[in-house]
């Protein structure tokens, strides 16, 4: 044990009658220990370090009833374990130095964390008194804790106090003097290990016996043994005959599971304490978040209400976003593109068509919607923020086990709401191959904001007042249709193996604006950086694209690309300029936004009042079912082939994605013009 | 109590951490306790976090979900 023999050799001291009661804190931090101490010892205390160690320590003395007192703050630790040298600083100086009394700090608001570090304690060959800090606190939340209850339960002295107010404090020192004294009936209930591992630890127990090193106590060190302890371990290898340490070794190998056995029988007694003592609150924050939540997370009536919200959502969105968004696109964008065109109305002509048709055509129309993205990412950073997002993703994992996806496979396909490229990098957390790629595979149909966006400028502009309807409605769609692959592949590829998956939900709690805000305004700013990049160049490259050779339009490039794929286009009900959008948003999704405002040269004229009299329904929803379902960007395609390392996979996926969104915007087009006739 | 805790993951599923506890019979943070006991000893592992798998990726700003609370799973 290196850190205890650098500490200090035991040592015997005189009777307590002539010497200060040697008392040492021991607490997990933020326990109120420190203010213990400062209360105690005053300005009478002196800070320095461990031997061998940059960990403070932290010692001093006073008087109190007439008793002199000698104090260390040991460091704060949660367990006494040989995880951290604060943890062996602590149990080393207890085991060696032999204090007359610790004084175990917990904090009355949070038992369960507080009580594990007694457990350790009450083991170890020094009387322990707990100190019950922070009762005001644990009041204040509604936490009842007994002391007298508590003190029967664990069989050592508990003494309630509260260390900022300094109630408490003469009492707790009164019992310290008792136990110090051997005026205290000390008889405390240890942690058991597991029954059928008591045996063991006998085993272990008779075989070092004789071998332990002082001060050790022999038990303590066949529990350690037992947990697998680092620094006990390597102190018994060196103690013990070699044919010995293989005897030991050889048990312990053959129950290496002990570890848990040895910890189950602290979270055991550490329960029964609980129980025993604590009494919780029912009502206020607590149970309206229990309240909420056998809504919120119920299996149905979950998927319910996430429905309900994401439609509330997009009805918000429209309502409050649309108008502005007209307003821009006639005031701001038509206005812009009308000035700029009579400014250079004395240039060449395709100046002016570049400016005013190919960046502000294109670039202005997908910042118009600008506003109607603030308030959707306002929605979802609300959501975020009062903590139903966990929910969401609680109930969305309930139904991946329904359709056999993996459980791991949530997380990466929730963060693909954002973006895909990091719902496919997510992917990393999964551990199986097979499920990892089915993940993959699926992760493009969950759309991602900029497809959102396009459904949400696109939306309005094809069905006005039933735009609320139609975006809820594709969301439904895509996820539908995830789902759906999703068993397809799975009865394939992928055979159900049991995982686990264990969330933490959050308390509800009131929004923080600041928050709120700082999240719109960082996915805006992002949002605009793309426009005024990527957006920009697929603008003006479609922009030339539609204008070379000639000038004229129907004899563009463009118009050549898209009448030879219009044979494909039209199975869906999809004219040329359509066709090309959807091609284009392959770069980025809002692309199809920005082509549609240079193919309709949208400068003056709104490109929704263009598109609503251009297209029929039939057409515009199997359009919006493509742009959905389509092929991802080519990010997201990168993210692929980097993540699967496979061009084979990579081409599967566009391949199943191009299929599938060809085949729902066939039959949405077909089936909405048979009932439309 | 932990090897009941096992054992329940080990039959698969999502869980919540206020479920495991009624199941226990026990408090939430105990549960969340024994969690980081299983984590250090190797039975489950902590859900990356967004911010590790995001680091690299020029749209995180962008990204809508952040880590939907602390997630572990079975080894």
């Amino acid at each position: 044990m290196s850190a205890c023999h650098s500490i200090r050799e035991t040592v015997t001291l005189p009777p307590l009658q002539e010497r200060p009661i040697r008392v040492a804190l021991a607490g997990q931090p933020n326990v109120g220990k420190s203010t213990l101490f400062n209360l105690l010892t005053g300005l009478h205390q002196y800070v320095g370090n461990w031997p061998g160690k940059t960990v403070e320590r932290k010692e001093g003395h006073f008087t109190f009833n007439g008793a002199s007192y000698r104090l260390v703050d040991l460091p704060g630790t949660y367990s006494l374990t040989a995880n951290s040298p604060e943890e062996l600083i602590a149990r080393e100086f207890i085991l060696r130095e032999r204090p007359d009394v610790v004084v175990a700090v917990v904090d009355a608001a949070t038992l369960e964390r507080s009580l594990y570090l007694v457990a350790e304690l009450l083991p170890l060959p020094v009387p322990v008194v707990v100190a019950l800090n922070m009762m005001d606190v644990a009041r204040q939340e509604g936490i009842q804790v007994e002391p007298e209850v508590l003190q029967a339960a664990l069989g050592v002295p508990v003494v309630p106090m509260s260390a900022t107010r300094g109630a408490g404090v003469p009492e707790l020192l009164e019992t310290v003097e008792r136990v110090a004294r051997g005026a205290f009936p000390y008889a405390p209930r240890l942690p058991q290990i597991r029954p059928d591992h008591r045996e063991v630890l006998e085993t272990i127990g008779e075989r070092i016996a004789g071998y332990v090193p002082e001060p050790y106590p022999r038990d303590w060190v066949a529990l350690k043994l037992l947990e697998g302890d680092v620094e006990v371990t390597r102190m018994m290898r060196a103690a013990l005959p070699p044919e010995r340490w293989e005897e030991v070794h050889a048990v312990l190998r053959a129950h290496d599971d002990a570890l848990v056995a040895v910890a189950s029988g602290r979270y055991e007694w550490i329960g029964r304490m609980v129980r025993a003592a604590v009494t919780r609150p029912r009502v206020g924050q607590i149970g309206l978040t229990e309240r909420l939540d056998r809504w919120a997370t119920h299996p149905v009536w979950g998927l319910a209400i996430l429905a309900g919200i994401l439609g509330l959502v997009f009805w918000l969105t429209y309502t409050v976003g649309a108008p502005v968004q007209e307003l821009l696109e006639t005031y701001m964008v038509g206005a812009l593109a009308e000035a700029v065109r009579s400014w250079l109305s004395g240039a060449p002509a395709w100046l002016s068509g570049f400016l005013a048709d190919g960046v502000i055509g294109g670039v202005g129309a997908v910042l118009t919607f600008l506003p109607i993205l603030v308030i959707f990412f306002a929605a979802l950073a609300f959501l975020e923020d009062v903590g139903y997002m966990a929910r969401a993703a609680y109930v969305m994992d309930g139904l991946m086990h329904l359709i056999g996806l993996h459980g791991k496979s949530f997380l990466p396909l929730f963060l693909g709401f954002g973006c895909n490229v990091p719902a496919i990098l997510g992917t990393r957390v999964i551990d199986s191959r097979r499920a990892r790629l089915l993940t993959i595979l699926l992760a493009p149909l969950v759309p991602c904001t900029a497809r959102m966006a396009v459904i949400v400028f696109l939306a309005p502009a094809f069905f006005g007042p039933a735009a609320p309807l139609v975006a809820w409605g594709l969301v439904l769609l895509s996820l539908g249709v995830l789902a759906f692959t999703g068993i397809m592949l799975n009865r394939a590829l992928f055979r159900d193996r049991r995982s686990a998956f264990i969330m933490e939900l959050p308390l509800y709690h009131l929004p923080n604006w600041r928050t709120i805000g700082l999240s719109v305004w960082q996915r805006s700013l992002s949002f605009v950086r793309r426009a005024g990049t990527v957006i920009l160049v697929v603008s003006v490259v479609i922009w030339a694209l539609s204008t070379l050779p000639g000038g004229s339009a129907e004899e563009s490039y463009l118009t050549r690309l898209g009448e030879f794929l219009e044979p494909a286009g039209r199975l869906m009900g999809l004219d040329w300029r359509l066709t090309v959008a959807l091609l284009s948003s392959f770069v980025a999704k809002e692309n199809s936004i920005a082509t549609l405002g240079v193919l309709f040269r949208a400068g003056e004229e709104g490109l929704a009042d263009l598109l609503a009299a251009t297209y029929p329904p039939a057409t515009a929803l199997a359009f919006l079912v493509v742009q959905v379902l389509f092929i991802p960007c080519v990010a997201t395609v990168a993210a692929i082939r980097q993540e699967t390392v496979s061009w084979r996979w990579t081409a599967f996926s566009v391949g199943l994605l191009l299929v599938i969104s060809l085949l729902a915007g066939a039959a949405t087009f077909h089936a909405t013009s048979l009932l439309m006739q | 109590m932990l090897e009941k805790l096992i054992e329940i993951l080990r039959a698969g599923g999502t869980h919540r951490v206020s479920d495991l506890a009624r199941a226990l019979d026990t408090t939430p943070e105990l549960v969340e306790m024994m969690l980081e006991d299983l984590a250090r000893a190797g039975y489950v592992k902590p859900v990356a976090a967004c911010s590790e798998v995001c680091a690299s990726c020029s749209l995180a700003d962008a990204c809508i979900p952040a880590q939907p609370g602390k997630a572990w799973s079975l080894m």
